[in-house]
């Protein structure tokens, strides 16, 4: 009976040791995540001389929204933003459906020359992007859509990532599953809604994350593409704060940043929780 | 890859785009000639140096009154020269090119050197514009063989920038140094008034131009990057320069730094050498009085800072419309206006004359300092601004003498490899 | 309910290699149960699988109500499979899980509840019908797997092994489960196990495969009291048979000097040699004055309480198990290991072989 007690007591210790253990290391990660993205909310709240003096403000004193003005004042800052919605909400929608089709394509439907498809796929993929960007230039600027939304967003639905990515989740899905949802006489469609995606979610999540904060921070692209902010998403706006030859003012740019990463933040945090579910457990014996 | 086949090819991937444009797309036509672009819109692409979007837009406002039938398009290029010229190189290979675009001390020579920007000589005189007014050594800038390629637009100096109050609480006059051995018989008093954990100097590392900065010390000891096309880093007096930058190190004297404007306005630097653009941030960060002075030594300030030029390819008309643009942009009115707000240098003789920039620099002596060292600048050596990759180069190599090594050496490297770079890109197109 | 009749069947997964399924020839009545057995990778699940249509028949036909099924897709066959992995849906409860098929074929909402609720009834999953694959045991897991497949009222059932994730209990209790709606529904069903038991009390008839080509198809008192080769005998039947290579003299085959009588019609086709199977009931254990008789070490002894079963060795002979012989004796028999039995073949129970090809000798 005491044996018993002692080795519980053990065990607590323990465990009491890695719960230690996890906190230490989480509180690590917290700073190296934390204190950057903290620097920056914190710059952004600065007054203007307030942001290089040392020994360094931990707190803004006194604590100012004016840059927040500033951003939203000295540039057309709700432009930039509708534009990268737009733009963002396309491409990824155009992305995410295209890629599970794709994939659903070349691993689960059976029809000539699929090797051959998935091939060109792979080989898409190894194109450096520095490449296409010259050729996707002169398409674009011969069909006079420079400066427009299709012309930023028509080149980038390339989804040779997602295609690749979701193909080989299709295909590590059990096959036993897939067959019974033939012989329960699933069409393609349905199979892919009801049976495959269902099955799939995390992968579709993360990959639909990845995406969407792709297409919001996307560069090159939309800057060689748009003139001006009828087109140019925040990440090409925002460049318009800082000075280019000369002192930049910190504090718009960070708030700039902050306001810029807002939604991807939120969208974030609505998502992981998606994404930590495994979702085939049960389905098979294992 | 034409439509047809591309379509094809998606419907083969089961009705889904599996590529996009990226995988497949064709170079299309080169440009030869830009058949885009109406004849009486002007497309003006911009870095906006110097925050310099609203002023721009004022005198483009101007521009239009002036002439009714032209409107310009001001278009955001870029974040810096170096995307303005990415963006540019993008649309000579793709077509849709600009009417006028912001060409850097450094970007414009290539574009000049594979006749992607058209001499403006011609076109200036056809549109009479009276080429003298440019302040000389501004205008010749932009001259290779016998055009010029830009007009001066954005135009910087380096700037000697000090701490008034450090000054006096070393005992020293209120002036920049005569030159740098001056410099260096002052840095003991500004190391004792300055304390530690501060610098007496800081510089801005390799990768934050501190070849341009450089350009001055060399000049000043009697040395130079090039002579024409021949690299002269080894010349004894250039050597010299090396190791008077590599002791300042070594003594604790100067520190290198990404942004010195910004210890420099928390007071954590006693004196820094900076480009005029940086005035007006300076002023407003700084808590503290902010002297300006001439780079040390005499006549030996390069210039630097950006032109406006013509892109090659584009029909006549559009540049006879363009070099009307372009002139009214640097004109005395207008470069006041725009040197106002920036902090950048006027282009123009006559600026000075006009009754605004009397009035102005009444009131910002330090802005009259900017001026006043004007006539005393030099155009920079080729190997820096000409050759592909210049200011990179020797900035990393200015990186390796601060950390202490060997300085004959380094530099010796550098000659070799900036004759291979002209041997290779430049030797045959001259 | 249907008929179905593999016609010369095979499949071939690779271009030079053996066949899995073998040029197999199988008539199943309407409402018939059969059982397909045979060691592993005989091509059991291929042959399953090539009736549900989700392998391609590379040579002969399935006929199913006497319509070639070439061409016609898995979800228009009408077939509902039991997977040897149970591959429910794991997003879907129970109740989603049966009501699939019947949602995609567009049966009315209340048909399929009711269904659902029967079939729930049957397999008695009645508080389950809400939980997910992942909340279930693995026999719960596999009652669902059945329900999929009962609420169908399909033409075919084909099962894959179904029983063989369940602990012996369950297993019994299914088994009858299972013999028992089938029965009830009348479905023709193909059913595809390891186990003996399985096998001799489930189907109406047994077909015993080996590297895919067909043995035997008989009922299973017929396949084991007349098994038509060696490979059949030694397959059913459990302990297994014993078989004795013996040279045949004057009509008597020699099983270790103890002469089997053979019949006169058996004797006749036979060669010098045969192979003579006796299952371990054929023996019979005898005191030391019987002559004739074989002298066994006694290595093992199985008591299963009702019956027990003895292994015994020859003195002198070799290791393999071949040489072992397996007799069945009386609940008490009173034997030990190590000790010496003398043992006698109970006449005519001897199956008789040819030698070299191993079929039975008619008789
Ligand atoms: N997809 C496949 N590709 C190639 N060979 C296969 C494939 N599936 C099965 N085989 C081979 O075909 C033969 C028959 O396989 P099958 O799955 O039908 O065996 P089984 O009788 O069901 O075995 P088990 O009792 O172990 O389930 C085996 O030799 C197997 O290796
Ligand atoms: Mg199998």
């Amino acid at each position: 009976m005491s044996g018993l007690a002692h080795g519980a007591e053990a065990a607590s210790h323990r465990s009491r040791g890695m719960t230690v253990a996890g906190y230490v290391a989480m509180v690590l990660v917290l700073l190296v995540v934390a204190v950057p993205l903290f620097w920056i909310v914190i710059t952004s709240l600065k007054e203007r001389q307030d942001i290089y003096v040392r020994p360094a403000q931990w707190f803004p004193q006194p604590g100012t929204t004016a840059n927040y003005h500033d951003v939203t004042t000295r540039i057309p800052f709700l432009d930039y933003f509708r534009n990268s919605l737009v733009i963002t909400l396309v491409l990824s929608a155009s992305k995410i459906v295209l890629g599970v089709i794709s994939a659903y394509a070349l691993s689960l439907l059976r029809f000539p020359g699929r090797g051959l498809v998935f091939l060109v796929v792979i080989a898409a993929l190894m194109v450096p992007n520095q490449i296409t960007v010259i050729s996707n230039y002169a398409l674009v600027a011969q069909l006079g859509w420079r400066n427009t939304f299709q012309g930023i967003i028509v080149p980038l639905a390339g989804v040779a990532f997602g295609t690749f990515l979701m193909r080989n989740q299709f295909l590590s899905l059990p096959g036993e599953i897939i067959e019974a949802a033939r012989l329960d006489g699933a069409g393609p469609l349905k199979l892919l809604w009801r049976v495959v995606l269902p099955m799939s979610w995390p992968t579709l999540v993360a990959f639909s994350l990845i995406t969407v904060v792709n297409e919001w921070n996307e560069y090159l692209w939309p800057f060689l593409m748009s003139d001006d902010e009828r087109t140019a998403p925040l990440p090409v706006g925002l460049t318009l704060l800082q000075n280019n030859d000369g002192v930049t003012n910190w504090g718009p740019v960070m708030a700039g940043t902050v306001l810029a990463m807002l939604p991807v933040l939120v969208l974030f945090l609505v998502l992981q929780r998606q994404m930590i579910k495994g979702l085939t457990a049960g389905a098979v014996k294992s | 890859m034409n439509n047809l086949t591309r379509r094809g090819f998606l419907g083969l991937a089961g009705a889904a785009g599996v590529t996009g444009l990226s995988a497949c797309a064709g170079t299309g036509t080169s440009a030869t000639s830009d058949k885009g672009g109406s004849s009486n819109t002007i497309e003006f692409w911009s870095n906006h140096p110097g925050n310099s979007k609203p002023v721009e837009q004022q005198i483009i406002q101007a521009f239009q009154k002036e002439n009714p039938g032209l409107t310009v398009k001001l278009v955001d290029a870029g974040k810096n020269y170096e995307e303005v010229a990415q963006k540019l190189n993008a649309a000579l290979v793709g077509g849709q090119l600009p009417d006028l675009v912001v060409v850097s001390d450094v970007t414009w020579f290539n574009f000049a050197l594979n006749k992607q920007l058209a001499p403006m000589d011609d076109l200036l005189s056809s549109a009479k514009v009276d080429t003298s007014d440019y302040v000389d050594a501004l205008f010749n800038d932009y001259k290779y063989a016998d055009g010029h390629f830009a007009l001066p637009y954005a135009r910087s100096t380096p700037l000697f920038y000090y701490n008034k109050e450090l000054w006096s609480k070393a005992g020293l006059e209120d002036r920049g140094p005569k030159d740098w051995d001056e410099f260096k018989q002052w840095s003991d008093a500004l190391k004792a008034a300055v304390g530690s954990g501060k610098h007496a100097m800081e510089l801005a590392d390799g990768s934050n131009y501190l070849d341009w900065y450089f350009q001055n010390m060399v000049w000043d000891f009697g040395g130079a990057y090039s002579k024409e096309w021949t690299p002269t880093f080894s010349d004894p007096n250039t050597v010299k320069a090396g190791q008077y930058l590599q002791d300042l190190a070594k003594n604790g004297v100067v520190k290198f730094n990404a942004t010195p404007e910004a210890d420099f306005s928390a007071g954590l630097a006693g004196c820094i050498l900076q480009s005029t653009g940086s005035l007006g941030g300076i002023s407003k960060d700084a808590k503290f009085e902010v002297g300006t002075a001439f780079l040390p030594g005499t006549d030996n300030c390069p210039t630097g800072g950006a032109g406006v030029g013509i892109p090659a390819k584009i029909s006549d008309e559009r540049k006879a419309n363009a070099v009307k643009f372009a002139e009214f942009l640097t004109n005395a009115k207008n470069t006041v206006t725009f040197t106002q707000a920036t902090g950048y240098m006027p282009v123009r003789k006559s600026a000075v004359d006009t009754a605004e920039e009397k009035a102005y620099l009444e009131k910002n002596p330090n802005a009259k300092t900017a001026i006043d060292q004007l006539p005393h600048t030099r155009s920079q050596d080729n190997a820096r601004v000409l050759l592909p990759g210049g200011g990179a180069r020797i900035g990393k190599a200015l990186d390796q003498v601060a950390q202490g090594q060997d300085v004959t050496s380094v530099f010796a490297g550098l000659d070799k490899e900036s004759q291979q770079v002209f041997d290779n890109q430049i030797k045959s197109k001259l | 309910m249907a008929t179905v009749y593999f016609d010369a069947a095979t499949r071939r997964y690779t271009k030079d290699g053996p066949p899995a399924v073998d040029a197999v020839t199988l008539d199943i009545d309407d409402g018939e149960f059969l059982v397909l057995v045979g060691p592993s990778g005989c091509g059991k699940s291929t042959t399953l699988r090539m009736l549900a249509g989700l392998e391609p028949v590379d040579d002969g036909r399935i006929l199913v109500d006497g319509h070639d099924q070439k061409g016609v897709r898995p979800r228009d066959r009408d077939i509902a499979m039991v997977f040897q992995s149970y591959a429910l849906y794991p997003n879907m409860t129970a109740a989603q899980n049966m009501a699939f098929a019947l949602d995609n074929s567009g049966v009315p909402k209340a048909e399929t509840r009711s269904r659902v609720e029967e079939a729930a009834r049957i397999l008695e999953l009645g508080d389950l019908l809400d939980r997910k694959p992942g909340q279930l045991s693995g026999g719960q897991r596999q009652r669902v797997a059945m329900g999929r497949a009962i609420v169908r009222q399909p033409k075919v059932f084909c099962m894959d092994e179904p029983l063989s994730n369940l602990d012996a209990k369950l297993r019994v209790s299914t088994r009858s489960q299972i013999a028992g709606l089938q029965r009830r529904l009348g479905v023709t069903t193909v059913y595809v196990t390891h186990d003996q038991v399985e096998a001799m009390t489930m189907g109406h008839r047994v077909a015993v495969l080996r590297d895919g080509r067909l043995q035997q198809v008989a009922s299973p008192e017929e396949l084991y009291d007349r098994p038509v080769n060696t490979f059949v005998a030694a397959f059913i039947g459990s302990p297994a048979i014993t078989l004795v290579e013996a040279p045949v003299r004057e009509g008597r085959a020699d099983v270790h000097g103890v002469p089997v009588a053979l019949d006169r019609e058996v004797a006749a086709g036979a060669g010098d040699r045969v192979v003579v199977g006796l299952r371990p009931e054929s023996w019979r254990l005898v005191g030391a004055d019987e002559p004739d008789a074989l002298e066994l070490t006694v290595e093992l002894v199985e008591a299963l309480g009702s019956e027990s079963f003895v292994y015994g060795r020859r003195p002198g002979a070799g290791e393999g198990d071949d040489e072992r012989v397996t007799i069945k004796t009386e609940k008490r028999a009173g034997v030990e290991v190590g000790e010496t039995v003398r043992v006698r073949p109970v006449d005519g129970e001897a199956h008789v072989f040819d030698a070299a090809s191993g079929e039975r000798l008619a008789g």
